[in-house]
């Protein structure tokens, strides 16, 4: 990668070079970069920054990260990124100190390769810009001078105002229309639930809307071929809005944000004191989540194995009947590990790993949900839980039945240190009622424990809200670059609707037809129709999970820990990959586009 | 002074060896509809090349294929066939557009900011240093006139000012190769005479300026060649001397004669020209000059003006006075100008007229006897003064095929 060099002279050492933007080897060594330029300081801040990587690296190795998780990390490594941009300055700085004058500028891949450009006369005299504080590359500067032009569109043309007092007024107006009904649930599924969703999807339509205007009027009003005559490249145009329109995102986001967080604080405390404890416990925390390992895999195999022994004894001729016995026999297997009979107990294992060191002493929370195979007179059912495993670990019992609604969550407090040696946590449950209880296996038990406090938790569960502000608009400016703005804009929320049509899809991939098929005969539609549809269906919901797999808000009004890991896995998928397509095919598209085919209509 | 320095630049117009700064080859642009269907030819196999130094004229009828081709020498369209290097370079070279300023036909610029913002802005994009955009912006708006209005929305500007913000923010880098569109378009005549003035200072400097217009004045003014444009084919082109001059007349022009004297010359001339081809008449100054004195003269009376004022010189950056050039520039400088700047050109002859009776010639020798001059010295231009609405006309008849 080549960069500019600064050369300096010194009448006795010669000569000095010095990168004056980005350069990728204080990047790549950084702390040998600073030791070799003789940078103590920043050699020393990296080194011990170095070691914090060093760490990382041990958590992924612990399998605590994911090895993308780790990348992306590693990528973004921050003091190595800030030294890439800043040390060059510094080291000019220093060569200055030590008696070196400043004679021009070379472009090579290496310092040395500079020195020796320079020898060979190569050398641009070029006036030494005054004020080198933090120098960006050109590309940069010129990318954000088209962010900042946003900005000041989305400023004067009062934008920003507009939709600020849109999102305060959401965020102070829900809870006075909508009145919650003074429990701990209520006044989050409000407070919290409803305004950040309402923010979201506010926030997203003023999103499409200005990323189609910024760069679709731009081109229709030719203001665009002012900037494509001047020395910037069209790439660096289309990343300049998004840099812009993903800032003001990221501003807007954390007003709303502030706003949220600041009233959910003070209504909270106006609850009665026995939903502020619950409130606190539940909701104001963020709490990690432990489950069963996955044996769905192992169920499945079992399944087929029964199949081929079943199609054995009695062969079926039609695949539709085969494809529903497949069903049933896969509910019977998962039906063996889920129901717990009259009288009967069933167990989980939850493996807490180095979690059990993080929690320490404090209580953990164990998140149930069952149905039942009828409803009881009294619309509950009682529950006995153990944990811990008697004379190897502390144990707790309930004490007396509890008594628990099918088909609802319900959180209640164990207390701590109830795991063995290894981490493990073994819960048992004993059905007293005259009913089979069946516990999902997504979703039937859940052992949650502190890992963090809210606010930080919120922050994340915000960045998540903005990596897909930051897909929309770069959707939006896609579509931009080759349609006009109306049509640009019905064209982005049309590919909303697609991605919001995901239940239907999967009903679609589920059933194996798009056409239906007849409950009696059990023959589907046309099957050369599906052969496409499904196939397609299954590529589209594969893309649009990558987005729709993370839900913040939920994790949020139910207390549950949003990790950087996830944080990074959503930038990762929803802005680096997503994200990154729309601009690739964006980018594509407005390089090749003839800029002066429109006629000004301003 | 202006006239003067454009009969110097008309001069130095054959700068025939310099570098090439823009070749265009088989130049060849055709609009297509939705269905890829041809729809309009707007330019059809055009040559030309432009030299450093140049100032090279764009000439046609609305829709002749002008604009066409300057915003294909930007790479705003893409030809449909042919070969166009700028600076040795496709047009969407983007390091080569650090050298190439462009004043488009309209006001493209951003509403929203203002003309101090505007001209950061661009600046910005040729990563010009912030202390190196202050103080060209401050040099720009001097000169275009708008110093006064720095803080106002350029949306909020006349279109006169809204071209003269345009042309600043085409200067901001101190352009190699200017491409200006319509230059004069909506422009007060102190305006045009001013980006004239400008023009020729560029090309002064070296500078390579491309115009675009339909405006003959303008670019009789300040080209030192042209190119004919008439339904996106090339009509004709060459220097102005080569296409205007005609060498079967001559024009003689003195101070105002006795009539005695006049009548000796005449019976002179008689002696070898037949008298129905001979024409006597007063020199006019052009309506341009007569405005330029009557604004100057109320300048002087210090009346104010909430719009544009009159630009100041060009900017000192532009003179090439903001810095030392290195000793390339210098060379480069010295190698621009002309060798030797005549005291007088001979301008085209003045189309034959009507055999001049002894009425005119009487009137004619009254003015020496009065001895009251114009106030404004006369000068010298060797053409009417044309009707610049009519100017699209006039192309189009000068073009028909027979005449």
């Amino acid at each position: 990668m080549a960069t500019t060099y600064e050369i300096y002279r010194h009448p006795e050492k010669g000569l000095a070079a010095a990168p004056v933007t980005f350069s990728i080897w204080p990047y790549l060594f950084a702390e040998w970069w600073a030791l070799f330029n003789r940078l103590w300081m920043p050699a020393i801040v990296a080194a011990v920054l170095g070691a914090g990587l060093g760490f990382i690296v041990r958590l992924y190795s612990m399998g605590v990260i994911p090895f993308w998780a780790l990348c992306l990390f590693i990528l973004a490594y921050p003091t190595r990124l800030y030294l890439a941009f800043r040390g060059g300055y510094w080291k000019a700085r220093q060569l200055e100190r030590n008696g070196y004058s400043y004679l021009g500028e070379v472009t090579a891949h290496t310092g040395s390769a500079a020195i020796a450009k320079a020898r060979a006369g190569k050398l641009r005299e070029r006036a030494r810009p005054g004020g080198i504080a933090f120098r960006l590359p050109r590309g940069l500067t010129r990318v954000f001078a088209v962010a900042g032009l946003t900005w000041k569109a989305a400023f004067r043309f009062k934008l920003f105002l507009v939709i600020a007092v849109l999102l305060l007024g959401a965020v102070i107006g829900l809870p006075v229309l909508i009145k919650d009904d003074g429990t701990a649930r209520g006044f989050t599924q409000i407070l919290l639930t409803y305004t950040l969703s309402t923010i979201t999807g506010l926030l997203g339509l003023s999103t499409l809307w200005l990323s189609c205007g910024t760069l679709a009027r731009d081109i229709e009003e030719c203001q665009v071929q002012m900037l494509a005559v001047k020395p910037i490249a069209r790439w660096q145009i289309w990343l300049g809005k998004w840099l812009g329109i993903v800032s003001l995102n990221a501003v807007l986001l954390a007003l709303s944000g502030a706003s949220v967080y600041t009233l959910l604080q003070w209504r909270a405390t106006r609850l009665p004191a026995a939903e502020q404890g619950i409130l606190r416990k539940e909701v104001l925390v963020a709490r990690g989540s432990a489950r069963e390992p996955d044996f769905s895999h192992e169920l499945r195999e079992k399944a087929e194995e029964l199949l081929r022994q079943r199609l054995r004894e009695t062969p079926v001729q039609s695949d539709a009947e085969r494809a529903e016995v497949r069903r049933q026999i896969l509910e019977q297997v998962k039906a063996s590990v889920q129901v717990v009979p009259p009288g009967y107990s069933r167990v989980w294992q939850v493996d807490l790993g180095l979690v059990r060191y993080l929690v320490g002493d404090r209580p953990l929370q164990l998140r149930v949900k069952f149905n039942a195979a009828r409803e009881s007179a009294s619309g509950t059912f009682d529950a006995l839980f153990q944990v811990g495993v008697p004379q190897e670990t502390q144990l707790w019992r309930t004490e007396t039945p509890m008594s628990l609604a099918p088909d609802t969550y319900h959180e209640f407090e164990i207390p701590p240190n109830l795991f063995d040696e290894n981490g493990v946590l073994t819960i048992m449950f004993v059905n007293p009622n005259d009913t089979a209880l069946l516990f999902p296996l997504e979703d039937g038990l859940e052992v949650l424990y502190p890992e963090g406090t809210f606010g930080l938790n919120f922050i994340r569960g915000l960045g998540i809200i903005w990596c897909w502000m930051a897909l929309l608009s770069a959707l939006g400016l896609a579509a931009a670059t080759f349609l006009s703005f109306p049509v640009a804009a019905f064209f982005s929320l049309a590919m909303l609707t697609v991605a919001f049509s995901s239940g239907t899809m999967t009903t679609a991939i589920e059933e194996g037809t798009i056409m239906g098929s007849d409950s009696e005969t059990g023959e589907v539609g046309s099957s050369i129709v599906d052969s496409v549809a499904i196939p397609v269906f299954r590529g589209i919901l594969a893309v649009v999970n990558l987005a729709r797999q993370f839900s913040p808000i939920d994790a949020l009004s139910a207390g549950r820990s949003i990790g950087w890991g996830q944080l990074a896995v959503a930038f990762g998928q929803i802005v680096v990959v997503l994200g990154g397509f729309f601009a690739l095919g964006g980018i594509a598209i407005f390089q090749r586009r003839e800029l002066a085919t429109a006629q000004g209509t301003q | 002074m202006a006239a003067e320095t454009t009969l110097e630049t008309r001069k130095s117009a054959t700068r025939a060896d310099g570098e090439v700064v823009v070749s265009v080859r088989g130049l060849t642009k055709v609009f297509k509809d939705f269905w890829n269907r041809p729809k309009a030819r707007a330019v059809d196999n055009v040559d030309f090349d432009v030299r450093r130094g140049e100032v090279f004229g764009l000439l046609g009828p609305n829709g002749s294929g002008k604009s066409t081709t300057v915003k294909l020498l930007l790479g705003l369209l893409h030809p449909t066939r042919g070969r166009i290097e700028v600076f040795g370079h496709s047009p969407r070279h983007v390091a080569t557009k650090s050298r190439i300023g462009y004043l488009p036909e309209e006001s493209y610029l951003y509403r929203y900011l203002n003309s101090r913002e505007t001209l950061d802005f661009f600046g910005n994009l040729f990563h010009l240093s912030r202390g190196e955009r202050n103080d060209r912006a401050e040099q720009l708006l001097e000169m275009v006139g708008l110093s006064q209005t720095r803080t106002r929305a350029v949306g909020e500007f006349s279109k006169g000012m809204q071209r003269r913000i345009g042309l600043a923010q085409a200067l901001i880098n101190d352009p190699d190769l200017v491409i200006l569109d319509e230059p004069t378009a909506g422009l007060d005549p102190i305006g045009c005479r001013e980006v004239k003035d400008l023009i020729l200072a560029l090309a002064r400097r070296g500078k390579t300026v491309i115009l675009s217009s339909h405006l003959l004045a303008d670019v009789e003014d300040v080209c030192d060649r042209v190119v004919i444009y008439y339904g996106g084919r090339v009509q004709a082109m060459g220097t102005l001397k080569e296409l205007l001059s005609r060498p079967d007349t001559i024009r003689i022009t003195t101070p105002v004669l006795p009539r005695e004297t006049l009548e000796k010359v005449l019976r002179v001339i008689r002696e070898d020209v037949a008298a129905d081809r001979i024409r006597v008449d007063n020199p006019t100054q052009n309506l341009e000059s007569y405005f330029l004195q009557v604004v100057e003269q109320a300048r002087s009376a210090a009346a104010e003006t909430s719009g544009a004022t009159s630009g100041a010189r060009v900017a000192a950056y532009l003179r090439g006075e903001a810095e030392s050039p290195s000793e390339t520039d210098r060379i480069l400088e010295r190698l621009a100008l002309p060798e030797s700047r005549p005291a007088s050109v001979p301008e085209p002859a003045t189309p034959a007229g009507p055999t001049p009776d002894e009425a005119r010639l009487e009137e004619l020798t009254k003015a020496a006897d009065s001895a009251a001059p114009s106030p404004e010295p006369a000068r010298e231009k060797k053409a009417e003064p044309v009707d610049l609405s009519k100017a699209d006309e006039k192309l189009s008849s000068l073009l028909k095929p027979g005449e």
